[in-house]
């Protein structure tokens, strides 16, 4: 569960904008909207504000967090809103959307939008993240400057890993996908990140995050001769439903030890098996959170992280 | 000045309060429910002060309270005493409410002849608290923030009436009756039909009938049969729904607050943070004090929080202590959930150096000017 809101984004400190506030080009901002706030008050309202007040060319950092209500309602209106006023926004390096705690709105329950055509219109953006997967579509994904992409959600769907997979995105140095569970609208499959694993996509890659996963231990076998392992500096691997059979799988990989850090917070594994992966992989691996699985029946189940 | 506590004799609430009073030389006399309302008082020497305990944790207790409510009866006296303890089983529990509201009558009634008697908490107040929809009702007549009241829920297909009509997506639903977080639901939906709860409740189904039990787990339903089959089974026994306040995190966790209200005045103040959006203590949940409170949100909100308690309390004139528990919106706006009669079982909890019971001794002899030595 998500339970407290970004700190720091695109190297700034994120505070929340009120509405006149000017805005300092070292600071990034968030707009939401509180749930006792009342109903006139709206996010693009805000955003208006900003552009109405000339404020908007010193606005670099932007994050989008509670809407009325993103369980009923998409955030549709703020997407168009900013493709629509896009000339205003050409300062915009950094924008993340769903920023929100579960108190506010479960990351499934968010109802995100199509995003079609919004990152072209942000040539100089170099950081683009999204939170919840109900209704997120990205289209075709072509942007020279872009370094990060974090797409966060209890289940990503196989159109929207699609778009991931088959994007033109020459700078990117950050991929982090929560991929989720078939529960929470997660259908992706394992052969979608074939051609990432063993092609030359994303040449400037360095951290790749392939979290959150229910097929995770299929992931480690695949990982198996990857070429991508030799270009990247850090694995993410973590919130999934890791198991012993998934770790044997890594422990015999030694294209691994080039990593300067292997993620596998939150896993399921046996003490014997993180201490094989402790002494193999000594400080570059974390195996902080160790779960337990439920037993129900006589069948075995393991969770991931963030799901609901 | 004599004590006397009416409660669930041997249960650690009475030998808490007990040895407090003894600690002080003072003399008390401890009542079961049924004793003492079917004892013969009629007058008494000294000035008498009573408290009355919290009934739970008891299942002899559980089945005195449903026989005193056989009026209402959706059980009769016959399988009352066939009924075997079933760890955590919701059952019966508007007519248990009936019979306990009954008692605290019974109780009222046999002191009212009499002078010289002072309830800590009036058998009204007490029942009052206890009824949770009243009591929210009761707040906001008298002006204290909370939550959207949405009223009963008489079955699952009313609620969806009660959804559409208000337009509102996430509820909690609670009992009318009980204490802490048994048999509370956070209830979402949207008008896509999707739907689920988080709750303390386990289904268990059977061939034969579906039961609910209270569990330490917390729980997630997201199939529509199993939330339906909630819904009714726990609509049998009187719920009703409220808006979810967003609450405010603490360190990454959600959190809300229990402040205990003694003579009109914040005391202990206990910070519950949970991973899920069930806060309750005993659910496994983090327990945090006051400066974490403060380091967090800053004196300013900590006090707010402290006065909205004590205004809450004052409503009940015949309650000298209540546990008022509050729940804070990222506005930091305070809205009452609740308020307890029996709130004060907050172990190694201080406030001024005392725990719950040493200070409503303390306050109580202050009021009525009773020579003390405490500690």
């Amino acid at each position: 569960m998500i339970q407290e809101k970004i700190k720091t984004y695109n190297g700034k400190e994120i505070i929340r904008y009120e509405q006149g506030m000017s805005i300092d080009s070292n600071l990034g901002y968030i707009i939401y909207l509180d749930y006792d706030e009342g109903n006139d008050s709206t996010i693009t309202n805000h955003l208006k504000d900003i552009i109405d007040n000339n404020h908007v060319d010193n606005l670099n950092t932007l994050i989008i967090g509670c809407w009325a209500e993103p369980f009923e309602d998409s955030c549709q209106n703020i997407i168009d809103f900013m493709i629509d006023k896009k000339d205003y926004f050409q300062k915009l390096e950094a924008f993340f959307c769903g920023d929100m705690e579960s108190e506010e709105c479960e990351i499934s329950w968010i109802i995100q939008a199509n995003y079609e055509g919004y990152l072209a219109c942000f040539p100089n953006l170099k950081h683009f993240g999204v939170r919840g997967g109900t209704e997120l579509q990205l289209g075709v994904i072509n942007h020279t400057n872009l370094k990060s992409l974090v797409l966060e959600a209890g289940g990503l769907s196989k159109e929207v890993v699609n778009s991931v997979m088959t994007a033109n995105l020459p700078e990117l140095e950050t991929l982090h996908l929560w991929l989720g569970t078939d529960e929470y609208g997660g259908n992706s499959e394992i052969n979608q990140f074939h051609k990432l694993l063993f092609g030359t996509q994303f040449p400037h890659l360095k951290h790749l995050g392939l979290m959150d996963c229910d097929y995770v231990d299929e992931i480690a076998l695949t990982l198996k001769d990857a070429v991508i392992l030799d270009r990247i500096e850090t694995l993410d691997l973590s919130m999934g439903t890791l198991s012993d059979d998934g770790a044997q799988e890594l422990f015999f990989n030694d294209n691994l030890k080039k990593l300067k850090h292997l993620n596998l917070r939150y896993h399921f594994l046996s003490d014997e098996c993180m201490h094989k992966l402790k002494a193999k992989f000594g400080q570059l691996v974390n195996l902080v959170d160790q779960g337990e699985v439920d037993e129900y029946d006589g069948e075995i189940y393991r969770y991931v992280e963030v799901a609901e | 000045m004599e004590f006397w506590i009416i409660g669930v004799v041997n249960k650690r609430r009475v030998k808490y309060w007990v040895q407090t009073v003894k600690n002080l030389k003072h003399p008390i006399k401890i009542f079961a429910y049924q004793e003492f309302i079917e004892s013969s008082l009629v007058k008494v020497d000294n000035q008498v002060t009573i408290r009355i305990e919290s009934p739970s944790e008891d299942f002899e207790t559980d089945r005195f309270l449903l026989k005193q409510g056989i009026k209402q009866a959706r059980v009769s006296k016959s399988d009352i005493d066939q009924l075997k303890f079933d760890k955590g089983i919701i059952r019966y529990s508007s007519q248990w409410y009936k019979g306990w509201l009954l008692t605290l009558n019974q109780i009222q009634e046999k002191v009212n002849a009499i002078k010289n008697i002072k309830f800590m908490n009036s058998p009204n107040a007490i029942a009052l608290m206890f009824d949770k929809l009243n009591c929210q009702k009761h707040l906001s007549n008298n002006s204290i923030r909370v939550p959207e009241n949405y009223g009963q829920i008489e079955s699952y297909d009313h609620l969806q009436t009660l959804v559409m009509k208000h337009k509102v997506g996430r509820l909690f639903i609670k009992p009318f009756y009980g204490s802490s977080a048994s048999g509370v639901m956070a209830y979402q939906t949207n008008s896509s039909g999707r739907e689920s709860i988080v709750s303390s409740i386990e289904l268990v189904t059977s061939e034969s009938s579906n039961r609910l039990y209270n569990n330490l787990k917390i729980r997630r339903y997201n199939n529509k049969q199993d939330i339906k089959s909630i819904i009714n089974l726990m609509a049998e026994n009187r719920i009703y729904c409220e808006a979810w306040i967003p609450k405010k995190s603490v360190n990454g966790m959600v959190s809300d607050i229990r402040v205990l209200v003694i003579n009109n005045k914040a005391c202990h103040f206990v910070l519950r943070k949970s991973k899920s959006p069930i806060t309750n203590t005993h659910l496994g949940n983090v327990k945090a004090d006051i400066n974490d409170a403060i380091v967090n949100w800053g004196q300013n909100l900590v006090d707010k929080i402290k006065n909205i308690a004590e205004d809450a309390a004052k409503t009940f004139p015949d309650s000298f202590y209540c546990g008022v528990d509050i729940a804070v919106s990222n506005a930091n706006k305070a809205y009452i959930l609740e308020v307890n009669a029996f709130g004060d079982l907050l172990l190694d909890n201080y406030h001024e150096g005392l725990n719950t019971y040493e200070m409503e001794l303390k306050e109580w002899q202050n009021k009525y000017h009773i020579i003390y030595n405490l500690r």
